[in-house]
C-alpha cells in the first residue's frame, strides 16, 4: 500500500466510512513499519487494538467465587437449630425424681443404750411396773364413763 | 450439550475482553463472565437454537458488566485508574517503547461512555460488522456507527494533541 493509499485510508477510516478489509490493510500498513512522517501518530492506536485482541480468559477460574448466601435461609435455619437446642437443654434439665438427695437412715447402735448395771435395770424395771399398775385402770374408767354417756341419751 | 460447549469454547475469550473492556479489570471481567456462563447454562437448550447465540452471549455479557460497572465497588476502582490498568497489564507489551502511548489510548478509552467503549472494541478488536456490533450490544445501526465515528474522532484528536509518536 502507498504512503498516499494509506492517508486516504486513515481519513476515511476516522470518519467511520472503511469497511472491514480496508481497516486490515491499514493494520497490515502500520505493522510493516514503513511508515510517511505524517502518519506518525497513529501506529500506537493500531499497535493498542492489536495487543487487546491477544488478551485470552484466564484458563483456570479463581478460587472461591463470592456468591450470595441465602440470609434469610440460614436465618430461619439458625433460629430452629437454637430453638430445638434451647428445648432440648430445657427438658434435659428437669430433675429426676431419683435425684434428689434423701437422708439416709443411720443404724442406731443401741448398745450404748443398754442398762447393764443392776440396780439401775431394777429402778427403771420397778418405774414401768409402778406406770404400768397406775394406767392399767384408766381404759375401764373411760369405757364405763363412755357408756353412762349413752345411757343417759338413750333416757 | 456439545453444540453448547463448542458455542462457548470459542466465544469465552471474546466475552472476556468484553467484560473487560467495559469493566476495566481483571477480577471483575471473569466474574462477569461467569456469571454470564452460569446464566447461559440454564438457557441452553434456548441459545443452542439461536440464530446467533456468540451475538446473545456478547449482549449478555455487556449487560452484565455495566450493571457491575455501576456497583460502588468498580466505581471506586475507576476513581482510581491512575494506577496500571489491568488491561494493559495482561497484555505482552512493548512496554519500554510504546506504554505510555498506550496509556493514553487506554486512560482515553475508559472515559467514553460503555456502549460507545463496547462498540469501539467489537469493531477495533472483534473485527465484527456494524449488523454484528448491533446484535451484541442492542444499539441500532446509526447508533453503531455514530459511536464508532465519535470514537475514533476522540481518539484522532487525542493521538494529534499530544504528537504522541512511537519510537
Amino acid at each position: 500500500m502507498t504512503h498516499t493509499t494509506a492517508k486516504t485510508l486513515l481519513d476515511r477510516y476516522f470518519l467511520g466510512e472503511t469497511t472491514l478489509e480496508e481497516e486490515e490493510q491499514l493494520r497490515a500498513y502500520f505493522r510493516a513499519g514503513d511508515i510517511h512522517p505524517d502518519l506518525a501518530p497513529y501506529p500506537p492506536l493500531f499497535s493498542y487494538w492489536e495487543q487487546a485482541g491477544e488478551i485470552v480468559a484466564p484458563k483456570v477460574r479463581r478460587p472461591a467465587i463470592q456468591r450470595r448466601l441465602p440470609v434469610r435461609w440460614l436465618a430461619a435455619v439458625a433460629a430452629a437449630v437454637v430453638m430445638l437446642l434451647c428445648l432440648h437443654t430445657w427438658f434435659n434439665q428437669q430433675p429426676d425424681l431419683s435425684s434428689f438427695p434423701i437422708a439416709e437412715a443411720q443404724p442406731i447402735d443401741w448398745s450404748k443404750y443398754e442398762v447393764t448395771d443392776p440396780e439401775e435395770a431394777y429402778r427403771l424395771l420397778r418405774g414401768a411396773l409402778k406406770t404400768a399398775s397406775s394406767e392399767i385402770n384408766r381404759g375401764p374408767e373411760i369405757t364405763i364413763r363412755e357408756l353412762g354417756e349413752v345411757r343417759r341419751m338413750l333416757k | 450439550m456439545d453444540q453448547y460447549s463448542s458455542i462457548i469454547t470459542s466465544v469465552r475469550d471474546r466475552l472476556y475482553r468484553l467484560a473487560l473492556r467495559v469493566v476495566n479489570d481483571a477480577d471483575e471481567a471473569e466474574d462477569v463472565v461467569q456469571d454470564v456462563l452460569v446464566k447461559s447454562w440454564k438457557k441452553r437448550d434456548q441459545i443452542v437454537g439461536l440464530d446467533n447465540p456468540p451475538a446473545w452471549l456478547m449482549r449478555m455479557t455487556k449487560h452484565q458488566a455495566i450493571d457491575r460497572l455501576r456497583s460502588a465497588k468498580v466505581r471506586c476502582a475507576r476513581e482510581t485508574e491512575a494506577a496500571a490498568p489491568d488491561f494493559v497489564a495482561h497484555t505482552p507489551f512493548q512496554i519500554t517503547a510504546t506504554n505510555d502511548t498506550l496509556g493514553h489510548i487506554h486512560r482515553l478509552l475508559q472515559q467514553l461512555p460503555p456502549d460507545q467503549r463496547s462498540v469501539l472494541h467489537l469493531r477495533e478488536v472483534e473485527g465484527m460488522d456494524y449488523k454484528e456490533i448491533a446484535e451484541a450490544t442492542g444499539l441500532s445501526l446509526s447508533q453503531v456507527k455514530t459511536y464508532l465515528h465519535r470514537g475514533r474522532g476522540k481518539l484522532r484528536g487525542l493521538l494529534l494533541q499530544q504528537r504522541i509518536v512511537e519510537s
